[in-house]
């Protein structure tokens, strides 16, 4: 087995939940029957081989298995049956800040935290500046690391974790912090890890994140192995599982939509000036979306919200209208929007729509991507937005007329 | 004994949760080493005043210093075990984070503990040689004594730390159970200047040889307070007891190191 190489056979991790948090030793003796613990298989008869230079992504619904299958690869727990084989040295963040001491400086820290991953200190020495360098603390290296934000105690914690040479790297969601510039630095180094032809072990409810780093993914139902493969085709069964799901958090998180129900938006479209729907625009073209709300309960007039995002996600405008104004009588409407002239120039954009109630304290209903289109430009125009406006050459505070 | 081996084998790991620890200890300056050491003089300065100004119950020259010899023993012993406890479910990020020797974490604690009880020595023994003039040829015989009661100080360490990752109320009744066994341990007295175990040589025997501590309490006495060597038997007892303690921490550890991991 080379180093960076996992291989499972049919493991399976069960524990024992007692009823209360914490069982006390007067409880276990005084009144033993009350303790009757309830057997809980975390993880069921997985077997999978990961080699090295892989990356592969773990999701799943919460309590699925997932962080306790990567816990039994980071050895903290130990398979209660089965064969688990993880060799090579393993850098985890399954936990924030592991083994930090608030007092002690950004520096110390590193020494403390490299130790726990199994370096010695001319080690830790040798990659010091590496650490220092990629967590960007610059002067801020040399105070306790309680006076840290949270941003910059987690930028410290994936820094030494990705730094200790591992030959495995198990993450757990938790890098999701920091700003856009270090999520994307964190996103690189964890890519350079791969071809490094380290081995990544992550578990994400982010269908895109497993996407871009991950070149297979697993799918865990009650810790049982769902699939294993392709992640695109690992986040549509996931989504899928999602789809009977609730609780709004888990949905936000893998699914497009979540809300309180009081009232939905549906059959979200888009319209050229023709009336037919498109998903391809020319710059300055009219633009119309059309939608349906279904009131699903006696609400007040809700308002509407229509989201334009790029690609990425990021914010571009809002257009927000109280249904109120336009005269909405409380039964299911259909409702139009209408931009005269497209201002966007070029590339790929979203909507997401949601309905809130007057105040924007509750969310009836929010779709992400509800719908997507492409731009194309016309003429010289470049980048995001149309930005256009009338030239002129002025003299001595008088516009030139130019010649015809 | 691997378990014991691991701070010689991972000395990086060990020395920076010793630092860690030592700096929750003292909070980073020599100032803190100083005020650990002010509640064993407190603890000395009350009992002289009760038990030999007040009820004149002990009639010992340098009382003060007879107290003290004492509680350099007890007083490592039972604050290394009691810190020691909460030093696995103290920290469960770092436990579950990635596999390392966790039964370092409870050994750091008694390494700081040494230090504190090093800082006492000290001053014991500068002291006692100062009013104590025949202390000179037999208090160096203190210090070898020392590897049994950190022995007997680490296996109840790990023992401790472990079972109360499961049972949580173990770190109270710790508490609760060391009052009354500091009574029953001779710190402040000697058995054979109690009125009530005069003619009761069996009472003395159980009290002396029942309680596991004493003999560790006297025998380093004997030599930094008497001026007396150590008695053969009770040495060849603490050895026992030293061993018997790291024997039964390694085999807690071995059952309890994956419950460890869950209940936290």
């Amino acid at each position: 087995m080379t180093d960076g190489s996992i291989v499972a056979e049919h493991v399976s991790r069960h524990f024992r939940v007692y009823p209360t948090r914490h069982v006390t030793l007067k409880e276990a003796i005084v009144r033993r029957k009350h303790l009757r613990p309830v057997e809980v298989w975390a993880v069921r008869d997985v077997s999978l081989r990961i080699e090295p230079g892989e990356s592969v992504g773990f999701m799943g619904r919460n309590g699925s298995g997932k962080t306790t299958f990567l816990r039994l690869l980071a050895g903290v727990y130990r398979p209660s049956s089965g064969k688990l084989r993880v060799k090579g040295r393993v850098g985890a963040l399954l936990e924030l800040g592991a083994g930090f001491h608030p007092d002690f400086t950004g520096r110390e820290n590193i020494y403390l935290s490299a130790s726990i991953y199994g370096l010695k200190r001319q080690e830790v020495d040798r990659r010091l500046e590496a650490i220092i360098d990629f967590s960007e603390l610059g002067k801020f290296i040399d105070l306790p690391i309680r006076t840290y934000s949270a941003g910059m105690y987690m930028r410290l914690a994936f820094s030494v974790a990705t730094n200790v040479d591992a030959d495995i790297l198990l993450l757990d969601e938790v890098f999701a912090v920091g700003d856009e510039a270090f999520q994307r630095k964190c996103v690189d180094r964890i890519l350079q890890y791969k071809e490094r032809g380290k081995t990544l072990a992550f578990v994400s409810h982010s269908g895109p994140a497993v996407e871009r780093m991950c070149d297979r993914a697993v799918l865990l139902r009650q810790g049982a192995m769902e699939y294993d493969g392709e992640p695109s085709e690992a986040i549509r069964r996931y989504q899928e599982l999602l789809a009977g799901e609730e609780d709004p958090a888990e949905r936000a998180a893998g699914l497009r939509e979540w809300g309180t129900g009081e009232a939905r938006v549906k059959d979200v479209r888009i319209e050229g000036s023709d009336g037919q729907t498109r998903d391809m625009f020319v710059a300055g073209e009219p633009f119309v979306v059309r939608l349906r709300v279904e009131p699903r309960a006696k609400i007040e007039p809700p308002r509407l919200l229509i989201e334009l995002r790029d690609a990425s996600g990021s914010l571009l405008s809002r257009a927000e209208r109280g249904l109120g104004d336009l005269g909405w009588d409380g039964s299911e409407a259909s409702v139009r929007f209408e931009v005269e002239s497209l201002p966007l120039v070029e590339g790929r954009f979203q909507l997401n729509v949601a309905l809130t109630d007057a105040a924007h304290s509750l969310r009836y209903h929010s779709v992400e991507k509800a719908a997507e289109f492409t731009v194309d430009p016309q003429g010289e125009s470049r980048g995001f937005f149309v930005f256009e406006g009338d030239w002129a050459l002025e003299r001595e505070g008088k516009v030139v007329e130019a010649e015809a | 004994m691997n378990l014991y081996a691991d701070v010689v084998r991972y000395p990086d790991l060990f020395m920076n949760i010793f630092r860690r620890e030592l700096h929750g200890k003292y909070r980073g300056s020599i100032l803190g080493l100083f005020w650990t050491l002010i509640n064993p003089l407190a603890l000395m300065a009350v009992y002289t005043f009760v038990f030999s100004i007040l009820l004149e119950a002990f009639d010992v020259e340098h009382y003060p210093l007879f107290i003290l010899s004492g509680l350099v023993t007890w007083f490592f012993f039972q604050s290394a075990v009691q810190m020691a406890c909460s030093s696995l479910f103290g920290q469960p990020s770092l436990v579950k984070q990635v596999r390392f020797p966790r039964h370092l974490l409870p050994l750091a604690v008694v390494a700081t503990n040494v230090v504190t009880l090093g800082a006492m020595l000290a001053v014991v023994v500068a002291v006692n040689l100062i009013f104590i003039p025949e202390t000179r040829s037999t208090f160096w015989a203190a210090f070898p004594l020392l590897v049994p009661l950190v022995a007997l100080a680490s296996g109840l360490a790990v023992v401790f730390s472990y079972v109360a990752v499961v049972y949580r109320d173990v770190e109270h009744l710790l508490l609760t159970i060391f009052l009354p066994w500091f009574f029953l341990t001779p710190v402040f007295y000697n058995f054979d200047r109690v009125p009530g175990l005069n003619d009761r040589p069996g009472l003395t025997s159980i009290l002396y040889w029942g309680n596991f501590v004493s003999p560790f309490v006297r025998s380093i006495r004997d030599p930094l307070f008497y001026g007396r060597w150590p008695r053969f038997v009770d040495v060849i007892y603490m050895i026992l007891v030293g061993a018997a303690a790291l024997a039964v921490g390694v085999l807690v550890a071995r059952r309890m190191d994956d419950q460890v991991a869950t209940h936290l």
